[in-house]
């Protein structure tokens, strides 16, 4: 039986990890018929997560013996602290966004999913953490398979494999780690070991490094339209925290998140599906943190954190406009929008407040978290991965600061006029929207809450950092403006964009058909062998053996008599030789 | 703009103090805003001073000229890129959800 170790010196509430009252209500939710039990447990919970971190002290509690390890649930520190808050507000807001659905399914999903995600942040050991990180795989894939479809439950399936492959890596290397050294602890990790590679790439598969990321832009798109609000908060952002507790400092991400920073950008410019944009923007932002974790100094760890923060409010903002728009037209390809703000006013507001945000407008969220990145950046000197980046904060814009509200809002009216978003999802595209607001005018209490102390805060408004910033943005939105003035813009048309996950999607897939189509020639052409070798073998044995065979005549042949005298002469000659 | 009186009324009463932004005069008007705005914040550069990290950063309007040049650039590779990786809706079997 486990045993809860005694952590005395501080109160239950401070013990019990934020994870706990998600679970609860999420296990509950899939046993209750009760549409509006469900609906006030999805909101409740979050309170009551909310409650418990503010009432938790810095320590690590909570400790489970199992099996002679001890596991520890609740570690909570400036780190999994941070996280734990974007989580917990992040899953409120779903609760809220979600009011109208009628799903038993995809309230529990939520739920578990968000738990497992609070769980896997304040975990204190690399058990703890890979079981919460395989809960959370098989918890949120139910959010894909609520949609319905064929695609989706395909690409839920392809979504569910990656990543319980991902859980693997991590239980292995987890093992190899405690070999070597002893201890499940998750800290700082060394990547150039066995173990602590395959972590590395456990994590890389969830943070959706390059040509590791298709899962991502494969299956959120195919969610529901709360749904993928609630995959946009947990599975990436974990990711990210688990590389800054593990790897932080280790000099190849700084590349690795450059190059994500800068790829998604050519992808979303050419995407139809405005979600499928949104979820290659996740990319691009993922990169931002990926590159500062790689960094590693307080300044990038700081930034990582504080942008992680903001980018999961403002993304679920886009992706809750975005699902208003699925929820109301039916679709969110770009071809079939435009013009929606007519009918839908508030929902443009709010989604043009999450575009502003993730573009990093002075006054908006990212203004004030993604310039501590680029600032850590030019502090080690990186100017090549600066200029990736810049580069990356020009096609943020492009892509998730003027496509997403412009093709479905304004752009060719396409005559839609469909009802504005419900109340729940307008509320809830309010809260997020006065929060990318709040981070971005006061950051000063962001700011309080990241994890690493810094004796000299840093200042996001100062003359110079606006006047670039507005270069950088303005000049852009310039650019958008001359190239549609000129026509050059390339129009949103209906395709499918070919990724790299074409390698396993039809060169893996044709690949096993060529291999099963070759192997069935091949045992063919192996059956139809023996069988020919059985027919000869079986021939000569009758006519050896069978009654008319060459055994049962009782005269030998003349061949046979000469071969016979022949042999026999030769060993008569060699005995004599031999005597 | 020619809204009938049938648009009109599937039009949000928000919205319709807003329908001006449809019009081409807006787009005239924001095109040229924003050309003077970029024009404006590159003048600014030559007044406040700002800490550069590197050379090319300090320079005068770097980070406009950037902006309008990766903007460019990355829009600009979204036809060659379209017809390079660009396929039918379909092309992985079956069709998408949306439809």
């Amino acid at each position: 039986m486990p045993e809860l170790a005694s952590d005395t010196g501080v109160g239950f509430w401070a013990m019990l990890s934020p994870a706990v009252p998600l679970l609860l209500a999420g296990f509950l939710c899939a046993a209750l018929p009760y549409h509006q039990v469900r609906k006030g447990l999805m909101l409740l919970a979050p309170v009551a997560a909310l409650f418990v971190w503010l009432s938790a002290e810095l320590g690590s509690y909570g400790s489970i013996e199992v099996a002679g390890l001890t596991l520890t649930t609740m570690r909570f520190d400036g780190l999994s602290r941070i996280f734990g808050l974007a989580f917990v507000i992040a899953a409120f807001l779903n609760g809220i966004y979600a009011l109208h659905e009628r799903s038993r399914l995809s309230d529990a999903s939520a739920l578990i999913y968000a738990g497992a995600g609070l769980g896997a942040v304040f975990a204190g050991d690399l058990i703890t953490l890979f079981v919460f990180w395989e809960l959370a795989a098989m918890s949120s894939v139910f959010l894909i398979f609520a949609r319905g479809t064929t695609s989706a439950v395909n690409a839920g399936l392809r979504y569910l494999a990656i990543h319980v492959a991902s859980g693997a890596l991590l239980l292995a290397g987890a093992v190899i780690h405690f070999r070597a050294v002893g201890s499940f602890e998750f800290g700082a990790l060394d990547p150039n070991t066995l173990g602590g590679g395959l972590i590395l790439i456990a994590f890389g598969v969830k943070a959706a490094f390059p040509l590791l990321h298709n899962w991502l832009q494969d299956a959120y798109p195919k969610a529901t339209a709360t749904g993928a609000v609630v995959l946009s908060a947990f599975t990436t952002k974990l990711a990210i925290y688990a590389l800054a507790r593990g790897f932080a400092g280790y000099e190849p991400l700084i590349w690795i998140g450059a190059v994500m920073t800068v790829f998604p950008v050519f992808f979303a410019v050419i995407e139809n599906d405005l979600r499928r944009v949104l979820s290659y923007s996740i990319n691009n932002q993922l990169g931002f943190m990926v590159c500062a974790v790689g960094i590693g100094t307080p300044l990038a760890i700081n930034g990582a954190a504080a942008h992680a923060f903001a980018d999961i409010i403002f993304k679920g903002l886009l992706f809750m406009s975005m699902g208003a728009v699925l929820h109301r037209v039916g679709t969110t390809r770009a071809t079939e929008l435009g013009g929606l703000f007519k009918s839908m006013p508030f929902t443009a507001i709010f989604c043009i407040i999450g575009a502003m945000s993730i573009s990093a407008f002075p006054l908006f969220s990212a203004f004030v978290t993604k310039s501590m990145i680029l600032a850590a950046v030019a502090h080690e000197g990186h100017w090549i991965v600066f200029l990736m980046l810049l580069f990356a904060s020009a096609g943020v814009l492009e892509h998730a600061g003027i496509k997403i509200p412009y093709f479905a809002f304004f752009a060719h009216d396409s005559g839609r006029r469909p009802k504005e978003a419900p109340w729940n999802m307008l509320l809830a595209m309010g809260i997020a929207s006065a929060l990318c607001i709040g981070i971005g005018t006061f950051p000063g209490w962001l700011y309080s809450l990241l994890p690493v102390s810094v004796a000299e805060h840093y200042h996001p408004y100062t003359g110079e950092h606006i006047l670039t910033q507005m270069q950088l943005l303005v000049a852009a939105v310039f650019a958008f403006s001359f190239l549609m003035r000129m026509g050059v813009y390339p129009p949103e048309k209906r395709a499918t964009i070919l990724d790299f996950d074409w390698v396993y999607r039809r060169a893996g897939h044709s690949l096993l058909v060529w291999t099963d189509v070759i192997l069935q020639r091949l045992t063919g052409h192996l059956g139809a062998a023996m069988s020919r070798a059985l027919n000869r073998a079986d021939g000569y044995l009758h006519t050896v053996f069978s009654p008319s065979g060459a055994l049962r005549r009782t005269v030998p042949n003349g061949a046979m008599a000469i071969w016979t005298a022949l042999i026999l002469g030769a060993a008569l000659i060699l005995s004599l030789l031999a005597s | 703009m020619s809204e009938n009186r049938e648009d009109i009324n599937a039009v949000h009463p928000f919205a319709r103090r807003f329908l001006f932004l449809e019009t081409k005069g807006f787009k005239t008007f924001v095109f040229f805003a924003l050309l003077i705005g970029s024009l404006a914040l590159i003048a600014a550069d030559l007044i406040i001073h700002r800490h550069a990290y590197f050379t090319f950063e300090g320079w005068r309007g770097f980070h406009a000229f950037y902006g309008f040049l990766a903007f460019t650039f990355a829009v600009l590779c979204g036809w060659p890129l379209r017809r390079l990786l660009g396929r039918s809706e379909n092309y992985y079997g079956g069709s998408d959800d949306d439809a």
